[in-house]
């Protein structure tokens, strides 16, 4: 029975202290839950609005973790039934006899403990901040979830690669007018942009676009170097065909000569003074004919070097170039006759014929005329000759050139081409038509006429290693006397500079060297200077002591 | 010690009527000093000491006579000299003529109340011959312990201003002191009563209020007096806080005390808080009766620093803002 009263009296004062407490609670975990509610939707409307993705999951994370942090600081700062009793004992001015009660009967004191319980008044709290903090809370998240979300904001990364991948996409088209692409380029480049707007552009496609970049790099500089090579090969070619055109006119006006002096010689030509007129009338149509061939010739030549230039990388293409250079379409005679060409080359023939024809239906003109023209033709020709028989006087003949050495019809052609190749010693006899019609078509071509006129045998050139060298050509010749042909073992020249020890019976010191005393015999500055013998050089080298 | 009953109103009255009728006969020795009566009565109940410091001619000597004419208990006065030996106040063996055999005669300390007076002005070796006396309440001489009357109470006086000659008292002397009770001047008014209700200034004839017996029954009360948890928490956590290197210390605490209370503060706080509760009437101690004792129990045991003299900063001061930084209930 006392047992259970006193229970009864103890639960009626733990009853208004834990009424304390929870209300202290209260005011704490209101309190408490402030901030973790303001960090948690200030995070959660910067989440929605940056990154704009699983909305929902950071939500709920946020709330877990406010409500976790809640709650670790609600236990710290709650209120415990021992605190609540003294603020309890202190509200109710029991002046520590609630504490009292709490361990300890207090007897008779009882009735006037209860009295200040039952007044005891709850501590007040202020809840109104709190609350309001909160409410706060709830609507600022409320308008963040509301407020409509601002465009996507491309971070730096995208940015830059977005930049890239626009580089990259001009330098493609740049490119891709100067030559085809491959499509993998283009895909590729497709690629990276469908990662880039799908914001997933990461480190491989970053190194994909340097990849792809530098590839453009490279071919941007291959077709800058091909354009540098055309270029260069147009304007070798705009030389060329200057220089030939100044040495076919005078081959030109030449053959023109000749081919009057022949008529006059086989009594075609009706009237001497015709014949003059008709070469010289001849001689100026070749001129414009050679103007014509030129402008066309440069024409074809550009184009077929631009087609060249187009195919740069083959190798094939660029011989084929080198070989028109280099006379060896000279060879392709027929290919001169045909096509375009040969149709030019027949209006050359046209152009020389009709003088012919003409001269047919004239009447022959008195003996004197003719001798008078003969004489001319004749001084004529001889001049020519010297222009263009010894070759030291007349410009310098290309490879192309070398080879009208087979018009020459008489030793002393073949001496002054001697140099320039074994096409002097070509005894082929041409016609005249086709020599013209081939010399009209273009310089190189002019090289095939070498087969056609001249007194020798027709020959092919050779080249390369099929060639076989003339052992005569290369044998041992002794050297003109004053030429250094004074002592057969010496060239001369080179024993004063480095005199033999026993020569002269005084030996020079090696220390202090000798000095060289100049040439000792007269050189030969009045005639010509003969090529040095390679056998004579080699055995002076091999007898003559060596210095250490 | 505890008690399964609490005191009971009847006690608590019984208790307070003589504890009020001895209030009454110090307050006609030493006129108009409320404060100082009810600090010695407290002293006296917690039965601890009491150090009296103030000016000379404030009724400090009177005070303690009265105190043991009111309670009937034997009383001896030491007038301490510089020349005091320690014999002089315990007491020494001596030859007895006839018996020619080493007899104790006890000193003055062997009283139930021992006035200490100007204690400061004898040197600290008799100062020291009080040690044991007032903390053991025994004597000790020529290895034979006697033990004094009990109650024993010491009041000790001592001039805060003539300081020449004089021997600070060590700390842990002060510490054996209960209270330090710092006597006030008194008013015109006050010295006016004096003048013209004493005759040269002797005070009434007064007649023992307490015997022996009855003096133990209040001890008895005030020992049955509870003391509640939070408020031994709160009196164990305001003497942690004393101590200038603790966490919990105040700021002023920090700049102003070298060293805090011991333990045997606590103690004091607790018992001296006890006899509070029960001259007030109650039968509990409250953070209230704590709080009110604290200045007296806490001033003499702080060892102020330099920067507090500078400042002229009180050790009442200093307790003055424990007790405001110090919660009554600790939170977190």
């Amino acid at each position: 029975m006392a047992a259970g009263d006193e229970s009864r009296k103890s639960a009626f004062v733990l009853a208004r202290i834990r009424r304390v407490q929870r209300r202290l609670n209260l005011e704490g975990a209101l309190a408490a839950a402030v901030f973790p509610s303001w960090v948690a939707v200030t995070l959660l409307a910067v989440w929605r609005f940056v990154v704009q993705r699983q909305v929902g999951v950071f939500a709920a994370a946020a709330v877990v973790g406010a409500v976790i942090a809640w709650r670790v600081l609600v236990r710290k700062t709650g209120i415990s039934l021992a605190q609540a009793a003294v603020i309890a004992d202190r509200r109710a001015e029991a002046g520590g006899l609630l504490l009292t009660r709490l361990e300890t009967g207090v007897g008779e004191w009882e009735l006037g403990l209860n009295e200040r319980v039952r007044a005891l008044t709850p501590p007040p709290i202020q809840v109104r901040r709190s609350v309001g903090a909160l409410w706060l809370a709830a609507l600022f998240v409320v308008v963040a979830m509301v407020v409509p979300l601002p465009p996507k904001v491309t971070n730096n990364v995208n940015a830059a690669a977005a930049t890239k991948l626009d580089e990259v996409m001009e330098k493609l088209e740049a490119i891709a007018k100067e030559e085809p692409l491959d499509d993998a380029v283009t895909a590729e480049l497709q690629r990276l942009q469908e990662e880039l707007a799908e914001n997933a552009f990461d480190a491989a496609d970053w190194e994909a676009a340097d990849a792809l970049d530098k590839e453009l790099d490279r071919k941007a500089q291959e077709a800058g170097a091909e354009l540098s090579r055309a270029e260069e090969a147009a304007k070798e070619l705009s030389e060329a065909m200057a220089s030939a055109q100044g040495a076919e006119g005078a081959t030109r006006e030449k053959e023109e000569l000749e081919s009057a002096l022949m008529q006059l010689s086989d009594g075609q030509a009706a009237d001497a003074e015709q014949a003059m007129n008709q070469a010289l009338g001849k001689k100026e149509d070749g001129a414009k004919a050679e103007g014509e061939e030129a402008e066309e010739g440069e024409q074809r030549k550009e184009g077929e070097k631009g087609k060249e230039g187009e195919k740069g990388k083959e190798g094939e293409k660029g011989k084929e170039g080198e070989k028109g250079k280099e006379g060896e379409k000279g060879k392709e005679g027929e290919k001169g006759k045909e096509g375009e060409k040969g149709k030019e080359g027949e209006k050359g023939k046209e152009g020389s014929r009709s003088p012919r024809e003409q001269s047919r239906g004239e009447q022959a003109t008195s003996p004197s005329k003719l001798n008078d023209l003969r004489q001319a033709l004749k001084s004529r020709q001889q001049h020519l000759q010297k222009s263009f028989g010894q070759g030291q006087g007349a410009p310098q003949p290309s490879p192309q050139k070398t080879a009208k050495g087979g018009k020459g019809d008489g030793k002393e052609k073949g001496e002054g081409e001697g140099q320039g190749g074994e096409d002097g010693t070509g005894k082929g006899e041409g016609k005249p038509g086709e020599r013209e019609g081939d010399g009209r078509e273009h310089a190189s071509r002019a090289s095939k006429s070498g087969t056609g006129r001249g007194d020798g045998e027709e020959t092919e050139l050779i080249y390369g290693g099929q060639a076989e060298i003339d052992p005569d050509r290369l044998a041992f010749q002794a050297l003109p006397k004053g030429q250094g042909g004074d002592e057969p073992g010496e060239l001369w020249g080179l024993k004063a500079a480095n005199p033999k020890k026993n020569s002269t019976g005084h030996a020079a010191p090696s220390s202090s060297g000798g000095a060289a005393t100049g040439d000792r015999a007269p050189g030969n500055r009045e005639g010509q200077l003969l090529p040095r013998n390679r056998a004579l050089i080699q055995k002076y080298f091999d007898n003559a002591p060596r210095n250490p | 010690m505890s008690h399964a009953e609490l005191l009971s109103p009847t006690d608590v009255q019984a208790a307070g009527e003589s504890i009020s009728m001895l209030k009454a006969g110090l307050n006609q020795v030493l006129l108009d000093q409320g404060g100082v009566t009810e600090r010695v009565v407290t002293a006296v109940l917690a039965r601890g000491h009491v150090l009296l410091e103030g000016l000379p001619g404030l009724g400090k000597t009177e005070l303690c006579k009265g105190l043991a004419r009111l309670l009937s208990l034997p009383f001896k006065r030491i007038q301490f000299t510089p020349d005091l030996l320690p014999g002089d106040i315990t007491g020494t063996y001596v030859i007895e003529g006839e018996k020619r055999d080493f007899s104790f005669r006890p000193g003055p300390l062997f009283a139930s109340v021992v006035l200490a007076d100007e204690i400061n002005r004898s040197s600290p070796k008799t100062q020291s011959a009080l040690l044991e006396a007032m903390a053991e309440r025994n004597v000790t001489v020529l290895g034979h312990t006697h033990p004094l009357p009990d109650p024993f109470f010491v009041l000790a006086t001592q001039n805060p201003i003539e300081l020449e000659g004089t021997y600070p008292l060590p700390e842990a002397q002060l510490d054996r002191f209960l209270f330090r009770v710092v006597v006030p001047a008194v008013s015109a008014k006050t010295m006016s009563l004096m003048l013209t209700q004493r005759h040269r200034g002797q005070p009434p004839a007064q007649k023992p209020v307490l015997d022996g017996a009855a003096l133990k029954a209040v001890f008895d009360f005030v020992d049955r007096v509870h003391l509640p948890v939070p408020v031994a928490d709160f009196i164990g956590r305001l003497v942690e806080a004393t101590h200038p290197s603790h966490a919990s210390a105040p700021e002023s605490v920090r700049r102003f005390v070298r060293y805090g209370a011991s333990p045997r503060a606590a103690l004091g706080l607790a018992s001296s808080a006890r006899a509070w509760a029960l001259g007030k009437g109650k039968p509990n101690v409250g953070f209230d009766e704590v709080k009110e004792v604290a200045g007296a129990v806490l001033n003499h045991r702080l060892v102020l620093s330099y920067e507090a003299g500078l400042e002229k900063v009180g050790a009442d001061k200093v307790v003055n803002d424990l007790l405001a930084a110090v919660a009554e209930v600790p939170r977190g």
